[in-house]
């Protein structure tokens, strides 16, 4: 395998792996947190979709 | 070094962003408009043997909770407790400010206050005695001017010297029946360690006296607070005997009385400053005109795109110039091979090809950022709001709308200002039908390409094409889903001020920023990607064109000829290339699909990938057409090659701004309505109407120009 073949596979696999990165971050940040509230801090059942 | 947390609070357009960046260096976005702040930032700086935290709170008139981002900002005084709030109110509007003042200090932070605008209190002949308002009140005051970085350095002593000092603020005294009552209540909360864990007695006893609508609920709830309740009820029976009126009424009244009593005290209105009302009114007397507001504002948004497409041209020329410079340095100094052409195929198309539009990006967000500190944005919430209202959507939703524009992501967070439910998520659903910044790179490539002298027409009707679809989405949806009535909308006015050229910068720098930093990250990888799939698998056995196409190289008589031969040689080997690769069999397998609105598998191709940013389009149509940045008129005629035509070139416009947005959008979408059946509406809902709207206009643009 010749250097430019290397350095190809190298940069593709980088590329690869910042990709299945952005989509982890994106997915993370669908995981949703439930707001803290006065009814939180009451330990009370705070229904976000009510606020 | 202490650590110390300071929350920014005060009311809507008071400055506290200004202020904020002046103290952390941040550049967080700033506006001549409220609701500019819609979630909480965080920023650090020193001074002295203080390491300071410091979180810019979205802007409230009070911390009775209307709209999600004043519950944030409640929310983070009352149950996080920073070290200190520091209450920024418009010194122009004392009397209107000071309300939030005294329910922050009900709640029992320590509190600074820093009177902003001094500049403006001067020119309004406002004078204020700041030593007995700061001994009223009870807390430090300090006069600033955070436009101009004037008073920072005191108001920074100020808060040194309360650091760790406990409150001396002087609450307002609510009359000798409800004191009695608040006392009654307050002194039973403090026996209940739950309770003072969290919330000051005597702003919870106001909270549960006023019926506050999410604490006073949560506490009558709980069977273990029945004492407290019982209590509660029996001391507002009693307030309601004596006062015969709502007591969140009968307190907010006691509020101003005594706020109007401190201003009295301080505050001397030593001249009217008529000229600049006069300014203010002259200007808005022409553009609030109920007949010729609109067309004004349309010319405006004309005029913005015009500019942005003719300057924004010259110098995007220099920008392509160079990077066919650096296309040519790496095409003579690198010898044959995959790393060559990556470098030529993947990076300096994809990436060159969508850099060449950052002028542009910056001509249009610079006039923007000028409407916008200007104050004349605010104008253009008010004008729409008649136009909103008459279609049942809430005015505000075009603040949101608005930022939209910018980028799909803040403009659907900007929704939180909205006090309804349903109209929040009207909003948020519709957002993603304005064009964003990413999608400006498409328009501009695609409409100077195919449009010439008429592309800053184009696009200022693809922007009118978004509202209108978003318009109409929203009617829809009002009529169907959400049929709640809209609350009345209030919006404020701000006085016309000049923007500073630091803060135009300041938004040229964001936006920037923002460009440049997606150029390295996901449009690098994207076009590296999409080069990868367009190169791999490699082809074994060209077709008999390039057989026919070698012979007729070998035998060409003269250098031109076997120029010309080399060229179509390449040409051909290149589109076999494409079409055997990996994007080139996906393309082909789309291609049913895209057809009837007049694409090619190539534009199939790039809307596809244009899912996870909509620049990527572009980088995608540089890559499959090999055009770089030498753009528009080899893209046209590759294009027109793949039987494009003016007629699909709009449609393929229309098609971008509607289709599936890209995926930060659809992951906020998904956050803010917190629904995945909304979600899963916005997506393909986009793609259905983008897809009716593209087939139209094609098969009109085709009669039209009799294609």
């Amino acid at each position: 395998m010749d250097m430019q073949t290397l350095l190809v596979i190298i940069i593709l696999g980088a590329a690869g792996v910042m990709t299945i990165i952005y989509f982890i971050k994106q997915a993370q940040s669908l995981i949703l947190k439930k707001p803290e509230c006065g009814c939180c801090a009451l330990k009370k059942t705070c229904k976000p979709e009510k606020r | 070094m202490k650590k110390i947390q300071i929350a920014l609070a005060g009311n809507p357009n008071c400055g506290k962003t200004t202020l904020f960046n002046q103290l952390t260096g941040s550049r967080q976005h700033v506006g001549n408009w409220p609701g500019v702040t819609v979630e909480k930032k965080t920023g650090f700086f020193h001074y002295k043997d203080l390491e300071i935290e410091l979180i810019d709170l979205p802007g409230t008139y009070s911390l009775s909770p209307n709209s999600i981002e004043e519950i944030l900002t409640r929310d983070f005084i009352v149950n996080d407790k920073p070290d200190f709030v520091l209450n920024i109110v418009d010194g122009t509007t004392l009397e209107r400010s000071l309300y939030l003042t005294t329910e922050l200090i009900d709640t029992g932070t320590n509190l600074v206050l820093a009177v902003n605008m001094m500049d403006e209190v001067a020119k309004k002949g406002i004078e204020i005695d700041f030593i007995t308002l700061e001994n009223l009140l009870g807390v430090p005051v300090m006069p600033i001017n955070a436009k101009k970085e004037e008073g920072i350095t005191q108001l920074l002593d100020k808060l040194y010297e309360s650091a760790f000092k406990t409150s001396t603020a002087h609450s307002v005294n609510y009359g000798e029946d409800i004191e009695a009552s608040i006392e009654a209540i307050g002194c039973q909360i403090s026996c209940l360690e739950e309770l003072t864990a969290h919330f000051n007695p005597r702003w919870l006893a106001i909270r549960l006296i006023t019926g506050d609508k999410y604490i006073a609920q949560a506490v009558r709830r709980d069977k273990a607070y029945a004492t407290l309740n019982q209590l509660t009820a029996k001391q507002i029976v009693h307030l309601k005997t004596l006062y015969e009126d709502d007591l969140d009424m009968v307190m907010t009244e006691k509020r101003f009385g005594f706020i109007m009593g401190i201003v009295r005290e301080c505050v001397v209105v030593r001249k009217k400053d008529f000229s600049r009302l006069d300014t203010t009114e002259k200007i808005d007397n022409i553009l609030l005109n109920r007949f010729i507001s609109f067309p004004i504002f349309a010319l405006i948004l004309w005029s913005t795109f015009q500019l942005t497409f003719s300057l924004g041209g010259i110098a995007s020329g220099w920008i392509e110039e160079l990077v066919n410079l650096l296309s040519l340095l790496v095409h003579r100094l690198m010898p044959v091979g995959p790393l060559k052409d990556l470098l030529i195929g993947g990076v300096l198309s994809g990436v060159g090809g969508i850099l060449v539009f950052l002028p542009q990006i910056l001509i249009l967000f610079l006039i923007i950022a000028i409407l916008e500190d200007s104050g004349y944005m605010a104008r253009v919430a008010f004008i729409m709001d008649r136009m909103m209202h008459f279609l049942g959507i809430h005015g505000k939703s075009f603040i949101s709308l608005f930022m939209g524009i910018g980028c799909n992501v803040p403009g659907i967070m900007a929704a939180r200002t909205l006090e309804n439910e349903e109209d929040r998520k009207v909003t948020v659903l519709i957002n993603p039908f304005m064009s964003c910044s990413a999608r400006l790179p498409i328009y501009v490539l695609i409409a100077g390409a195919f449009f010439g002298q008429n592309a800053g027409t184009v696009i200022f009707w693809l922007y009118i094409i978004g509202v209108l679809v978003a318009i109409m989405t929203a009617k829809l949806l009002k009529t169907f889903f959400f049929k709640g009535k809209s609350v009345p909308f209030v919006m404020e006015l701000p006085p016309y001020r000049s923007p500073t050229v630091k803060s135009l910068l300041i938004h040229m720098w964001e936006r920037a920023s923002q460009f440049l930093s997606k150029m390295g990250g996901i449009i690098l990888v994207g076009s590296l990607i999409i080069w990868a799939l367009s190169y791999y698998p490699r082809i074994s056995q060209y077709s008999g064109k390039v057989t026919a196409l070698e012979s007729q190289l070998s035998t060409a008589l003269n250098d031109d000829e076997k120029t010309a031969y080399t060229k179509l040689l390449e040409d051909q080997k290149s589109l076999e290339q494409i079409e055997y690769s990996a994007i080139g069999r996906l393309g082909k397998a789309v291609e049913p699909f895209f057809k009837p609105i007049g694409f090619s598998w190539k534009e199939g191709v790039a809307l596809i990938t244009g899912v996870v940013a909509k620049e990527i389009v572009v980088s995608t149509l540089s890559v499959l057409y090999n055009t770089s940045s030498d753009s528009e008129i080899k893209l046209k005629k590759e294009m027109s090659n793949s039987g494009m035509n003016p007629a699909a070139a709009f449609s393929f416009m229309i098609f971008t701004l509607l289709y599936i947005p890209c995926l930060a959008t659809i992951a906020a979408v998904l956050r803010e309505t917190r629904s995945v059946r909304w979600t899963l509406f916005s997506i393909f809902y986009g793609i259905a109407i983008g897809y009716a709207l593209s087939f139209i206009s094609n098969i009109l643009g085709r009669a039209i120009l009799g294609i």
